[in-house]
């Protein structure tokens, strides 16, 4: 009995030692190269980013330039209207205005991203630094901010966040890029409420834990324990969160500018950030007759861009979180 | 349960108080207004606009002009020179529009009929109820349909295509349905009949019913999948009842219980849905009324849009907490 138990022992040695030890990350990321949909997901998602990052290079047009007698034409592939021929300077066609739409969608997407980023950005801040608090600290404290954080959830999001950008529409602070700044601000002060009740409830459940108990006895300062410890211990589920929450960013841009409280539209060529997504589909909303292609295109962008996303989400959630692969 | 419904009740209050006041307090403290001279909007001569203002109790202090929308006040009529009581939002009253200069107050606009039409409201309601019936309808058999067969084609293609769903907003769908079936296709017109009962309702219905669709095809599938692996269903297995008796009576029944959560994010959805869907097919419902006054600056109508909608938000989240407790008696309200 002694000798297989030793044998056994030492088999699991041997084990221990041919395996180098893997972190919970390093694991993570081999479960999540394995997923096909994600792995797609992170490919188009890398490549946007690039196409958004250098768009005036790739751009064969300037996204505003006008040409006169170029309006409506269609991509060129399609031949069957004599009276409306397509330009093979313009790939996937003109506007109305005689833009080139091609180059439109690429600048297009750079904003629609920057808009995916940027209030995920401030909601990352108020939602970690709340859900921190309020889980840490509990009693009336946790109580108030969660009270506070239910009242701004029950809003109904959408139509606050067109009331405020109605509001503000016509100071100086509601023209700041475009309007791009309203968009930001008024995205993040009603989406943060999500991140905050997820970083309280793991906070929650991490304080009862043997190694933060620790760490107080040991007389570690609080922000050294919430910033060291517990948040750490947090990033799975924040970094999923993110990766779903980028592409309901970008939509509600589009809802926005579609229902006329969004993004401004610049006529001025050496502006960096001219054109979004939801933009175009506004503008070809109301073409839709004459030229379905205006709208056809950013449809396939803009969904190819939030598919990416989420199927990134799936697989980080699948990865990061194995028992719960349902 | 009695106490716990009367506390969810009683927090609606303080809700609806919060909004209220942060939807009148944001548009009153703005530049800007329903009847300025903004050169970017509708004119108005500045005589006529300070009759309007003091028509609607603009020039009144902030506190009254909101008690007067909210709760009640006492008005004084200029005909007969006596103070009249008048109930505000609290007694459905939400005030004249300002956009019909006082002709008709918001609660004719939302709910009283249009010479012979129904009403914004029915609209919007029965796209909403369509919408949420079809996802419904049509989620929760194919995602139990996807459980049962994991792993095969038919799971693999129903993942993809509601994850697809799920992912899309309201407004993409609704681009995508205009794009092939009005556009293309021409199966539908882009300006709708609404004499015809049916035939106009589909493609807003569908785009609005689709992202609910997704995620409850998603739900179901996986509250399966997990249902499958308890201890309960190999018991019932291994004594060997029947699959379909398994199945209905064992694993659908216990499974569709987190299906049930979803519904009060899904009632959410909807109702904001509605905003631009009724826009992209030309409903005549609350949501492209509410949009049209957002771009009138009817503070009236916002606001009674917002209260209204949190008001429906919280009586469908309330149906669905009670529901729940009701189906599922592990569950108790503290």
């Amino acid at each position: 009995m002694a000798t297989t138990a030793q044998t056994i022992g030492g088999a699991e040695k041997i084990d221990l030692n041919a395996q180098k030890p893997r972190s919970l990350w390093a694991d993570a990321m081999r479960r999540l190269a394995r997923n096909r949909a994600a792995m797609a997901g992170i490919v188009v998602v890398v490549l946007y980013v690039l196409i958004a990052i250098f768009a005036p290079l790739v751009a064969p047009k300037n996204p505003v330039e006008q040409t006169s007698n170029n309006s409506l034409r269609p991509p060129f592939w399609v031949t069957d209207n004599p009276r409306r021929m397509p330009n093979p300077e313009n790939i996937l066609g003109t506007d109305n205005n005689g833009r080139d739409i091609l180059s439109r969608l690429i600048f297009g997407t750079r904003v629609s991203l920057i808009v995916g980023v940027v209030p995920q950005i401030i909601i990352l801040a108020i939602g970690i630094s709340l859900g921190l608090v309020s889980g840490y600290a509990g009693g009336w404290l946790d109580n108030l901010l969660m009270r506070i954080t239910e009242i701004v959830a029950s809003f109904p999001d959408l139509l606050f966040i067109i009331t405020l950008t109605v509001a503000f529409r016509e100071t100086l602070f509601g023209k700041a890029f475009n309007g791009l700044l309203l968009i930001f601000t008024a995205l993040a002060i009603v989406g943060w409420t999500g991140m905050a009740r997820l970083v309280r409830g793991q906070v929650l459940s991490l304080k009862e834990k043997e190694f933060i108990e620790a760490a107080r006895a040991l007389g570690i300062p609080t922000w050294k324990i919430l910033f060291q410890h517990i948040l750490p211990n947090t990033l799975a589920p924040i970094i999923v969160s993110v990766s779903f929450s980028i592409p309901g960013l970008i939509l509600a841009e589009a809802v926005l500018t579609f229902l006329g409280v969004g993004m401004r539209p610049s006529v001025d060529p050496a502006n960096p950030l001219p054109t979004s997504l939801g933009q175009m589909l506004t503008e070809g909303f109301s073409n839709l007759s004459s030229g379905p292609w205006m709208l056809l295109f950013p449809v396939l962008m803009i969904s190819s861009l939030v598919l990416a996303f989420t199927f990134l989400g799936d697989g980080l959630r699948d990865a990061l979180d194995p028992k719960d692969n349902g | 349960m009695t106490a716990y419904i009367i506390r969810r009740i009683l927090w609606q209050i303080p809700v609806l108080l919060i909004v209220g006041l942060m939807t009148f307090g944001i548009a009153k403290i703005t530049p800007g207004g329903p009847f300025d001279t903004d050169p970017n909007r509708r004119q108005v001569s500045p005589s006529v606009e300070k009759i309007l203002r003091q028509k609607f109790g603009m020039d009144l202090p902030f506190w009254h002009q909101f008690t007067r929308y909210m709760f009640f006040d006492f008005v004084g009529n200029p005909k007969t020179g006596e103070t009249e009581f008048q109930w505000g939002a609290m007694g459905g009253n939400f005030g004249p529009t300002y956009s019909s200069r006082g002709l008709r107050t918001v609660q004719q606009e939302l709910f009283g009929e249009r010479s012979g039409k129904p009403s914004r409201f029915y609209y919007s309601a029965r796209l909403g109820m369509q919408a949420l019936l079809l996802a419904i309808i049509v989620g929760i058999p194919v995602g139990v349909l996807a459980a049962l067969r994991q792993n095969t084609i038919i799971d693999y293609v129903i993942l993809f295509v509601s994850t697809f769903f799920a992912s899309l907003s309201t407004l993409i769908m609704g681009f995508v349905l205009v794009i092939i079936f009005a556009v293309s296709l021409n199966w539908f017109t882009v300006i709708p009949d609404w004499t015809d009962p049916i035939r106009p309702w589909i493609l807003p219905t569908v785009a609005l019913g689709s992202v609910q669709l997704g995620f409850i095809t998603r739900l179901t599938r996986s509250s399966v999948l997990e249902v499958k692996r308890q201890d309960y269903i190999r018991t019932a297995q291994a004594k060997g009842l029947a699959d379909q008796v398994v199945i209905w009576r064992h694993m659908i029944k216990n499974a569709l219980l987190p299906v049930v959560t979803i519904l009060g994010p899904a009632a959410a959805a909807l109702l904001t849905g509605t905003l631009f869907t009724e826009i992209i097919f030309q409903v005549p419902g609350m949501g492209s009324l509410l949009v049209e006054a957002i771009g009138k600056r009817d503070y009236s109508m916002i606001t009674a849009g917002a209260l209204i909608f949190v008001f429906f938000l919280g009586v469908a989240n309330l149906i669905v907490d009670i529901a729940y407790g009701v189906i599922d008696p592990r569950i108790s309200y503290q």
